[in-house]
């Protein structure tokens, strides 16, 4: 819970974070080495000094440091764990459902935790995948287009087999599919970047219930993820990396904020930290005190209220996970006069 | 000594002068000054050595192909160059692009079995498309702001721009008076380069600001579409700063953002 100066709760969930193990142990090739550099000079390049971990510490973290740095120090309510497998750079993964379970069993109310699915696994996948949305009551999944496997260097969100795993997602009550669209893999085709097979499942699942939040917002193709969200009202934008930029370069923060509220709005963007690329007390802090410069309000008719902030802060992502939320943290109910 | 006729010695300034020339097509900015150039050697006998690094070993391969395509063409017509020998550093294909490049084959025999249907000259054409509505969105946004009416900015002819060099500012011509705009004259060049690149009617009466294939633009919609270059600006430019930042970084390069 965040709390303003004039004594205002704030509900915070961390649309984002991660436990991974990046130690070199855990490594299988020179891929993974190549990952956990370009992760680690992402967390390096964005974070204030006084935030940057020694390489080794950031290849492996503790529980009592990720606890502390989202619950204790970082006004963190709820997390969301957001795995990534990568198997074929990591022996045991980069950051299963598996490994994040043990800390969602430990601390069920502190965690929502999602799994993932690829269409390349085809029917074994698709077995794997309600097993584990059983056993762990998964209401979401973390998509990776990107991911190589084998000689495959990613797959389309409109390939034949990930339209049975949207309709086993609708089956099973998972409803919130969150798509990385941004760095760190550049896939090989251009496609796979391009967010305009998200544009064709959000179209198509619409009416089932199922809702689509592009991670990182599409970037670096902000601008056909503005355009292709601004029309289908069940595409959300999760702001991990884009918020980092309110530390290193607030100006540019500013301007891609502003597009995301003028063609999404406050109701359809959640905040996450991607930890432990950032970390959350850092980013929310600068988030509640950011205000638009005012050339670019010059430009862009748009507003950031604190019912604003709130929203993007949690209440957003508490509507879609049904999640409780403090009375006091909640919107503000007009009162009859 | 004696030289032979053609044996011309190859100028480390002119080579740099045409790496400066090439772009990264997703930024739409010169290589050299996003700090993308490591080194330029010049061997004997007329063979240049080029070091390419980029800000992630992930760095999109594609891209980087056509980056490295790129400074192997522009390098091989400076005078006196026989040989050119582009090496990518530090990159999850350095080995595969640039043995490749050097060896002058295509994107899909560099990338043979993994590149599915990629067409780099469409991706090519892709990003042209955008640099010409980003840097549209530039001058147009300039000159809105310089005062002229959207009636006016839309009605703009190629021949209405009488000059665009420096030392005069932009000079155009506007309902029959000659105006000069303090501070336009980069931004017109860079659109008009970037206009050129797309192949639009060249001819003085040709509409100076159109859609990307020449269709021309009613007043009352050019804010409209003038949103369409934003967004691909604030994309780009956004992109920019993330890539020389992750640059600066990962080389330890101390140039201040």
């Amino acid at each position: 819970m965040y709390r303003t100066a004039d004594g205002e709760e704030i509900f915070i969930v961390d649309g984002h974070v991660h436990f991974w193990d990046g130690s070199p142990a855990n490594q299988r090739n020179r891929y993974a080495e190549g990952w956990v550099e370009c992760f680690y000079n992402y967390h390096k390049n964005l974070s204030p000094a006084e935030y940057v971990w020694p390489l080794e510490q950031y290849q492996k973290y503790s529980e009592s440091q990720m606890m502390r740095d989202l619950f204790d120090d970082g006004y963190v309510d709820v997390a969301i764990f957001q795995p990534t497998y990568l198997r074929d750079f990591f022996t045991n993964g980069w950051n299963t459902t598996e490994q994040d379970a043990v800390l969602k069993a430990k601390y069920p109310d502190k965690f929502i935790l999602n799994s993932a699915w690829d269409p390349r696994d085809e029917d074994a996948g698709l077995a794997e995948f309600e097993d584990k949305v059983k056993r762990y009551n998964i209401k979401g999944v973390k998509l990776y287009t990107a991911e190589w496997k084998g000689d495959s260097r990613g797959y389309k969100l409109s390939d034949p087999w990930a339209r049975k795993y949207f309709d086993k997602c609708v089956d099973l009550g998972v409803t919130n599919i969150h798509i990385h669209k941004g760095p760190t893999i550049w896939p090989f085709n251009k496609d796979a970047f391009d967010v305009g097979d998200v544009d064709d499942c959000a179209t198509m699942y619409r009416d089932a219930g199922l809702n689509f939040i592009v991670e990182h917002c599409g970037l670096p193709r902000v601008e056909d993820f503005c355009w292709i969200a601004a029309q289908e009202p069940n595409v959300y934008g999760g702001l991990a990396v884009v918020m980092p930029f309110i530390h290193a370069s607030p100006h540019y923060f500013a301007e891609v904020m502003a597009e995301m509220l003028w063609w999404l709005g406050a109701d359809r963007l959640l905040f996450s930290s991607d930890y432990a690329l950032w970390s959350p007390k850092w980013i929310i802090d600068k988030f509640m005190a950011f205000e638009f410069p005012q050339d670019i309000l010059d430009k862009r008719a748009v507003s950031l209220t604190l019912e604003d902030k709130k929203k993007i802060l949690g209440l957003n992502a508490a509507k879609l996970y049904d999640l409780e939320v403090p009375v006091k943290a909640g919107f503000q109910v007009a009162v009859p006069a | 000594m004696i030289q032979t006729a053609e044996a011309v010695a190859v100028s480390q300034q002119a080579v740099l002068a045409a790496l400066g020339t090439v772009s990264d097509p997703e930024l739409d900015e010169s290589l050299v000054e996003l700090g993308f150039l490591d080194s330029v050697r010049i061997e004997d006998e007329g063979c240049v050595e080029v070091v390419l690094r980029l800000p992630t070993f992930w760095c999109a391969p594609n891209f980087a192909y056509l980056m490295v395509f790129d400074a192997r063409e522009v390098t091989l017509r400076v005078p006196g160059v026989r040989q050119v020998r582009v090496v990518l550093k530090d990159h999850m294909y350095s080995d595969e692009i640039s043995t490749g490049i050097s060896a002058g084959l295509p994107f899909d025999e560099v990338f043979a079995g993994q590149a599915e249907g990629e067409d780099v000259g469409e991706l090519r054409a892709l990003f042209h498309g955008k640099a010409f509505g980003m840097r549209q969105e530039q001058l147009a946004r300039f000159l809105l702001d310089a005062g002229l009416t959207a009636d006016e900015v839309v009605a703009l002819r190629l021949e209405d721009v009488l000059d665009t060099s420096n030392a005069t500012g932009l000079r155009l011509q506007i309902g029959g008076q000659a105006r000069r705009l303090r501070g336009g004259a980069p931004l017109a060049r860079t659109y008009l380069e970037r206009r050129r690149r797309l192949g639009l009617d060249e001819h003085g009466g040709s509409r100076l600001i159109t859609d990307p294939h020449g269709q021309t633009i009613a007043a009352q919609e050019l804010s409209e579409y003038l949103q369409c270059g934003r967004r691909q600006r604030i994309s780009m430019t956004f992109n920019a700063v993330m890539c020389k930042g992750l640059l600066e970084t990962r080389y330890d390069l101390h140039g201040g953002r």
